[in-house]
């Protein structure tokens, strides 16, 4: 390894006796703390359970697959994602569909969340487009089987997520 | 006034208990109250609000803190000398409180035709009795790190012995300084020597006693930037790193109350003590010139602006509002404009007036301690740690002989007559 030689200007006496130098960045320093105290509005902070940072349009967050009218889930089980999703988060088990115009039917939906990068790959890989990515970000647990989420956390809500 | 109430009130023990009581408001009752302080001020620095949850301006989350610290499990490493594990965090808080006993609260004060004073012992060493025992700290912080059986606390112990020990020595001298200006020993005839003019004060009279007392006493106290004795970023917490729950909270609080102590002591030695400049705290010839009216109407005011804070809404969840921290605080600027409505009244009534004035310089010095601890605070958040060659070298090739320069220079100028 080369050594990289940074010449550095000389410090005068005034920057060498420390002393002024410490007062001027006590200044600066107490200059902060007043404006904090007085104008806390102006603080660069979200307070966070009543204050949320907005997130951008194409967040990419837990996900979620579109019902169709009746109801029923937009997915026909042709395992696209599970076979791109790169960690192997998704996990599919089809069945046989009654309406002969579908064909197969998830009978079970499950995404590690634990697993997930949130690359958005499934998303892409759907040719239903029947998943989705919502902005909803919070959904720690308690445990990891809380978090292995299956087809019903996953349908479409009411009113959307937040 | 009965004759049981006059000895009482002239008795000695009674205004030594009284002086003992204070010194432990400002510490042991006070300690919640700094580390909110510490915590919030490093918040305000660093432009984020910190503990504001609980209580108003988050005051009651020092408590949660205190709780969840002494029911917390006490880990004794193995391996660790029991003994002296056990002993080192009761040196310290120890060595720490028993400094206050020789601080004055207030002057001298005529009672009943006697002279009482807010302070426990009187001792005609008194400055000298607190160079010794303060410095008896540095045996809790070495045997912490000793007995801990820990490299990381190993360091900080060693660093702890030679860092206190190099830096004690000029404070010492400073404090030399400080006693050819006073001529006396007594911390009570020290602040009596800067009564007056603002000149009087000793920062006037040696400010290069000051400077050199000021950067030695964070050195003592361990505080940034001389905290290297606990340097997280290098040695985990130094010294206390295998202490956990009380005993490290008496680490802790041992930390406060030497900074409480040093805080007062600057107070005492360079920033006039109770006295406030060009002004008498013990009698006028009017009660509106004494100090003690207009000091409960600062408190007042305080009270009254503090109230107005909590109470109104806040745009954003900054700080809780709450109505009855606001009652309390309104009820308390109430009291203190009776008291000074009450002292117009009574002001010739000679114990009350005398009183009253002891209450007015006990505030005077409150107030001046109160801005040297948010002192620590303030330098702590805007000085890096030092080196620890930097230290040593700043220790004993610049504060060293600066202070026995200042003594040099303080010698002639006293025999010269001009302090």
């Amino acid at each position: 390894m080369a050594v990289k030689k940074i010449n550095r200007p000389p410090q005068n006496w005034w920057e060498r006796a420390y002393v002024f130098e410490i007062v001027r960045g006590m200044s600066i320093t107490m200059k902060h703390a007043l404006k904090s105290w007085f104008t806390p509005e102006h603080m660069p902070i979200y307070q966070y359970p009543e204050e949320r940072r907005p997130v951008a349009e194409r967040f990419r967050g837990r996900h979620r697959i579109r019902r169709r009218p009746d109801g029923s889930p937009t997915c026909v089980a042709c395992y696209c994602c599970q076979t791109v999703c790169p960690p192997n988060a998704i996990d599919i088990v089809a069945e046989e569909c009654d309406d002969p115009a579908i064909e197969k039917r998830p009978q079970s939906f499950r995404i590690n969340m634990i697993r997930c990068i949130y690359c958005g790959m499934c998303v892409e890989a759907c040719p239903k487009d029947a998943i989705y990515m919502s902005q909803d970000y919070e959904f720690a647990n308690q445990t990891r089987e809380q978090l292995h989420f299956e087809l019903e956390d996953l349908l479409d809500v009411e009113k959307g997520d937040r | 006034m009965p004759e049981w109430a006059q000895s009482i009130m002239t008795s000695s023990i009674t205004w030594a208990v009284l002086a003992g009581v204070m010194a432990y408001m400002l510490t042991l009752v006070g300690i919640p109250v700094y580390t909110w302080w510490e915590r919030r001020g490093a918040a305000l620095i660093q432009r984020r609000p910190g503990p504001n949850r609980r209580g108003p301006y988050g005051l009651v989350q020092a408590i949660a803190d205190a709780v969840k610290l002494a029911v917390k499990e006490d880990v004794v490493p193995a391996g660790a000398n029991k003994w002296m594990h056990a002993i080192a965090p009761m040196i310290v808080m120890t060595v720490a409180l028993t400094t206050f006993a020789v601080i004055p609260w207030s002057g001298d004060i005529e009672l009943f035709g006697k002279t009482v004073r807010l302070q426990v012992a009187d001792l005609n060493f008194g400055i000298i009795f607190i160079l010794a025992i303060s410095s008896m700290a540095v045996y809790g912080v070495t045997l912490a790190g000793w007995s801990s059986n820990n490299k990381y606390s190993m360091l900080g112990g060693l660093r702890a012995g030679a860092q206190m020990v190099s830096y004690e020595i000029a404070l010492g001298l400073a404090v030399v300084g400080m006693v050819l200006v006073y001529g006396t020993l007594k911390l009570n005839l020290m602040v009596a020597g800067q009564e007056g003019s603002l000149f009087q004060w000793g920062l006037f009279q040696a400010p290069l006693a000051f400077l050199i007392y000021m950067v030695a006493t964070y050195a003592e106290t361990n505080r940034v930037p001389f905290d290297l004795v606990e340097a997280d970023s290098e040695i985990v917490a130094g010294f206390h790193t295998e202490y956990s729950s009380l005993r490290f909270g008496l680490f802790y609080m041992g930390e406060y109350v030497h900074m409480a102590v040093s805080a007062v002591l600057t107070v005492i030695l360079f920033f006039g003590g109770y006295h406030v400049p060009w002004a008498h705290t013990l009698f006028g010839t009017t009660p509106y010139a004494t100090l003690f009216p207009w000091v409960m109407a600062a408190l007042a005011a305080l009270c009254l602006a503090l109230a107005w804070d909590t109470s109104r809404p806040k745009r954003r969840a900054l700080t809780q509002g709450n109505m009855i921290f606001a009652a309390i605080l309104v009820a308390v600027a109430g009291g203190a404009l009776l008291l000074a409505t009450l002292y117009g009244l009574f002001y010739d009534v000679a114990w009350f007036a005398a009183l009253c004035s002891m209450v007015t310089q006990v505030a005077v010095l409150v107030v001046k301690f109160l801005f040297f601890f948010w002192l620590f605070i303030w330098v702590r958040w805007t000085v890096p740690r030092f080196r620890y060659d930097q230290l040593m070298k700043l220790g004993w090739k610049v504060m060293l002989p600066l202070a026995l320069f200042n003594i040099g220079l303080t010698s002639v100028l006293v025999l010269a007559g001009w302090l």
